[in-house]
């Protein structure tokens, strides 16, 4: 399959007055036509902004995308004059966003927001565009588009804003569309709504999506791939079977047995110990090993690289065929 | 069995009408201001006057009749007469022109640099910001009527100068306070939305930014009105202001003065039309921000 974008040692960093956060830390993946890719980890783990610096969105200052390259159709994104890249967010790469609540300017119609972002990028009279505009609401399933057409956005639901959010990042049929938690804010019967639609309208258009949230169920539902973020830096890329099946990063790991499960009897959830470290003090070695449960006194000192381990990517030294013999060592002597 | 429609319509009704937008909402709530609605009233007949001066005044307001000078208020000169024997009355009608005048395009002005000005600031940050910032510091450093006094010096008196004199005093509130706001608006997720669909900033700025503000910026036209009118008169009265035949309330004051106490009303009755004028401005303007921004309200 053609690999429609790829994302090569991306590196967005942060220059703040506390000093560098590395919010992306040469992240690479690639996503073939018609695929999704979900994006996992906790609040600050660097899943958005992987996303924005796709987009080249990143707030500058402090932001800076300082090395890396995006290849979208063998293009890298991040070399073209800022015009160009007008030209793709919108048309070739769309966005959707978590808040549908504050994603659309409260003192325009839906209809005219939609058919603005048509206008902008194909050449046509505001009547086309507003027929497009309609035309998009009933695809996104929102039932009467055309009176739903000149509500203001305070006159819609939640979920109703979102689809209306997705009617627009897919009125010029991008072939990436990014997803930034867009049922994070949702009810849970809507999420499921609003998942089905990505879904279905994923397989009509044959674009490729970056779903990036926080739920592991989400994922498990929509995606082909899966990237599990800590700290800026992926630190298992695998296929979502064998992510769920088994997981070999102890995040990942922890993330999948955080779950609450109809089955368990345990009164409390599991969860993963301490919290993310701050992006400015980034301990010694591996980011994860004050957390990690099966931490090594190696961990603190060397950080690992991602490294092939059963057909996927992994970033723990665990697994790693150097460390490996004195990881067993030290396991049988506790 | 309710059809699907009858459903929808119920709905609608059940969320209040259906499709109103902000600024009728807006004027259903300014409309129960009554004294707001009093003073748009006064604003109207105003306007009223200044259009139609030339019809409704009983005198022409530069005839000079030398036999009747400062006379009283009487049937036949209602406010009497000043020093030239022109019709007080008439000349008020027709100083009601300078007055509304002075107001509406010195705001114009005012708002249009204020608007770009403010909005570039904001929406760039930066250097730029830095240099509008200071530009707004400078300017707002100099006390208001100093710093109107001294442009009419360098300009010379005339009513196009106090346009321009007046706009550039007025720009640094609006500049400042849409700064603000595009500050604000600029961490919208609407607007990082429509950045990911490739608007241009431009674009951003005409589309989101400055109709986001458009209350902001009303209310800031209404309430900055009666400063200028006041401004005007203060330059009139010191003699910086339009020159001397056209009628205006500010020089006529400033001829009165010297005939307050032989000849009291000749002052008085301009000072009411300025207060009257600015007061209606004023309300109606505390009415409009009620109406435009509820939670601003008390």
């Amino acid at each position: 399959m053609e690999k429609l974008i790829e994302v090569k040692n991306l590196k967005t960093y942060f220059y703040t007055e506390d000093g560098v956060v590395k919010a992306v830390d040469d992240v690479s993946f690639s996503i073939e036509k018609g695929k999704t890719l979900g994006i996992v980890g906790e609040s600050g783990s660097g899943k958005s902004i992987t996303s924005l610096s796709i987009m080249r969105l990143v707030q500058s200052p402090p932001g800076k995308i300082v090395g890396g390259e995006v290849l979208f159709h063998g293009r890298d994104l991040l070399k073209i004059p800022l015009n160009e890249m007008r030209e793709v967010r919108g048309n070739d790469i769309a966005m959707i966003f978590q808040e549908p609540m504050t994603s659309l300017n409260p003192v325009f119609t839906v209809g005219r927001q939609i058919a603005e972002a048509v206008m902008i990028h194909q050449n046509c009279d505001k009547k086309k565009a507003w027929e497009k505009a309609v035309q998009m609401l009933s695809l996104v399933g929102i039932p009467n588009p055309e009176k739903r057409i000149k509500e203001y956005p305070h006159q819609l639901s939640g979920g109703m804003r979102q689809r209306v959010m997705i009617a627009m990042a897919l009125s010029c049929s991008p072939e990436l569309l990014i997803c930034d938690e867009p049922t994070t804010a949702l009810d849970v019967t809507i999420q499921a709504q609003i998942l089905d639609l990505i879904n279905e309208l994923k397989e009509r258009t044959g674009a490729a999506v970056i779903m990036i949230t926080h739920a592991l169920g989400v994922i498990a539902e929509v995606a082909d791939d899966v990237i599990v973020m800590y700290c800026g830096r992926i630190v298992e890329h695998a296929d979502v079977h064998s992510l769920f099946k088994e997981p070999l990063h102890p995040y990942t790991q922890g993330l999948l047995r955080s779950i609450p499960r109809l089955d368990q009897n345990d009164e409390k959830l599991s969860s993963i110990p301490g919290m993310v470290p701050k992006m400015t003090q980034m301990p010694d070695g591996c980011p994860f090993h004050p957390r990690c449960h099966c931490a090594l006194d190696i961990c603190r000192q060397v950080s690992p690289e991602a490294f092939p381990v059963r057909g996927r990517m992994v970033r723990c030294l665990k697994y790693h065929p150097e460390y490996e013999q004195q990881w067993k060592e030290e396991a049988a002597g506790e | 069995m309710q059809t699907k429609q009858q459903k929808l319509d119920a709905a609608s009704r059940a969320a209040g009408k259906k499709s109103r937008s902000y600024y009728v909402d807006a004027m259903m709530r300014l409309r129960k201001n009554r004294s707001a609605m009093v003073c748009l009233a006064i604003i109207v007949i105003f306007i009223f006057i200044a259009l139609a001066a030339d019809w409704i005044a009983p005198y022409d307001p530069y005839e000079i009749d030398l036999k009747n000078i400062l006379a009283k208020p009487s049937a036949e000169h209602w406010m009497g007469t000043d020093e030239q024997g022109r019709d007080i009355f008439s000349r008020i009608l027709f100083g009601t022109r300078i007055s509304l005048a002075v107001g509406l395009v010195s705001q114009v002005i005012s708002t249009a640099l204020g608007v770009v000005l403010g909005s570039i600031a904001g929406y760039y940050g930066g250097k730029i910001d830095m240099l509008i910032s200071r530009m707004m510091e400078i300017f707002s450093a100099f006390p208001d009527l100093l710093f109107a006094i001294g442009i009419m010096f360098v300009l010379g008196p005339g009513i196009i100068n106090i346009f321009i004199a007046l706009g550039i005093l007025g720009w640094v509130g609006t500049a400042r306070l849409v700064r603000s706001q595009v500050l604000q608006i600029k961490e919208m997720e609407y607007v990082a939305a429509a950045k990911s669909s490739g608007a241009t900033s431009f674009w951003l700025i005409t589309r989101h930014m400055i109709p986001n503000c458009v209350s902001t910026i009303i209310i800031l036209i209404t309430m900055g009105i009666p400063g200028a009118i006041m401004s005007e008169a203060s330059l009139s009265f010191l003699g910086l202001g339009v020159h001397p035949p056209t009628a205006s309330w500010g020089s006529m004051i400033n001829t009165g003065r010297i005939y307050i106490l032989s000849d009291p009303t000749y002052s008085v009755f301009p000072g009411i039309a300025i207060i009257i004028l600015v007061l209606a401005f004023n309300i109606f303007g505390d009415g409009l921000r009620d109406a435009l921004d509820p939670r601003l309200k008390d």
